[in-house]
């Protein structure tokens, strides 16, 4: 048997959240802790909980498992279970609107500060903006975030200032587009997250390493932007040295 | 801008701190076993007074941005908050004492060093 402890709280009918404990018989064949919360949904309908693509694309079912932020999906039960015992929690740090459902408002504020998108103010060419395939390498690892809140809701710093420090996953989109050889926009960027808590709150703890369910590396986009911004250097300075030499 | 000039005055201390931490050492270890004399010689010097000078002025603004950064943590409304709301409430005030009650204490032992070396 197995037991699985599931973090509950309906505001409209709990004071207080608590823990609800669903003993299982383990399954014969490996299964990801979504498909286990779906059998725990056919027992008990009034549990809540994101999920939508099942595979690990939508980012929807991050949560905390056993301790260890993750996507339910693509998170199988044998390399979580403790003892027969496993504890599904939301995402720490975010307000809870219900069960394992968080309130991803201060994320979206965060990603949406620093300009998501391709700002370019040059005409194109023909019509669409080009580059080489040494550029395009340069977005390997930055682009393929899948915004699950993993990694900026393991991160000290984002649960102590959610409102002034960017988080790692915005982070990394942030340096996404400031390695973009097509966006002209590096300085301003850069200029955008100078101040003391915007990307110097991160101490490089890792955590959003540890727990990427993509296997990106935010810190090292961190650290790429903090190096940036300490050298005064920006990719327009860069390319126009790189042109005299 | 702001967030740069903190970093690089912190690691620009800290490494101070340390070079001064090896001189220091450097003279106790070549005059080991210390005598008051030597002791009085050294501490008399004006490299030694003015060296000291800098190393309080710099702990003192390494301490500031380490127990600011600190402050602006743990003492903030939401984290406050996780412990009891009429903390959250008075939030400011708490982090406002503890910034006050830390430089004081700060700006008190740099004055100590000052008038301790210099007089």
């Amino acid at each position: 048997m197995i037991s699985v402890n599931i973090y509950r709280y309906n505001p409209e009918k709990d004071s207080f959240p608590y823990m609800q404990t669903f003993e299982f018989e383990k399954p014969k064949r490996d299964i990801m802790v979504l498909e286990l919360l779906n059998q725990i949904k056919e027992k008990d309908p009034t549990i809540s909980y994101r999920r939508s693509c099942r595979e690990g694309v939508c980012g929807s079912d991050g949560m905390n498992i056993n301790g260890k932020n993750g996507l339910a999906c693509i998170t199988p039960l044998s390399t979580v279970i403790k003892k027969n015992k496993l504890d599904l929690r939301p995402l720490p740090g975010l307000p809870v609107i219900r069960d394992l459902v968080v309130d991803m408002a201060d994320f979206y504020a965060q990603y949406e500060k620093i300009k998501p998108f391709l700002q370019n103010d040059t005409p194109v060419d023909i019509g669409e903006r080009l580059q080489s395939p040494e550029d395009r390498d340069k977005l390997d690892g930055l682009y393929e975030c899948i915004l699950c809140a993993c990694c900026s809701t393991s991160c000290p710093s984002f649960w102590w200032n959610p409102d002034k420090f960017v988080g790692p996953a915005a982070l990394l989109q942030a340096y996404r587009f400031i390695a973009d050889s097509r966006d002209t926009k590096t300085a301003e960027r850069l200029q955008n997250l100078s101040d003391p808590f915007s990307v110097y709150r991160c101490h490089g703890i890792m955590n959003c390493v540890s727990v990427c369910p993509k296997g990106l590396n935010p810190n090292e986009a961190i650290g790429e932007i903090k190096s940036m911004l300490l050298s005064g250097k920006n990719k327009e300075n860069i390319i126009a040295s790189d042109a005299v030499s | 801008m702001i967030g740069s000039t903190l970093f690089y005055v912190q690691r620009f201390s800290a490494v101070y701190l340390l070079a001064y931490t090896f001189w220091i050492s450097a003279f106790l270890i070549t005059n080991n076993p210390l005598e008051y004399k030597t002791w009085t010689v050294f501490t008399n010097q004006i490299d030694f007074l003015v060296l000291t000078s800098i190393a309080a002025f710099v702990s003192i603004i390494h301490a500031f941005i380490g127990l600011w950064t600190i402050g602006t943590d743990y003492f903030t409304s939401r984290t406050l908050g996780f412990l009891s709301m009429s903390f959250a409430k008075y939030a400011d005030v708490i982090r406002g004492t503890y910034t006050f009650f830390f430089s004081l204490l700060g700006l008190s032992i740099t004055t100590i060093i000052l008038l301790t070396i210099w007089s």
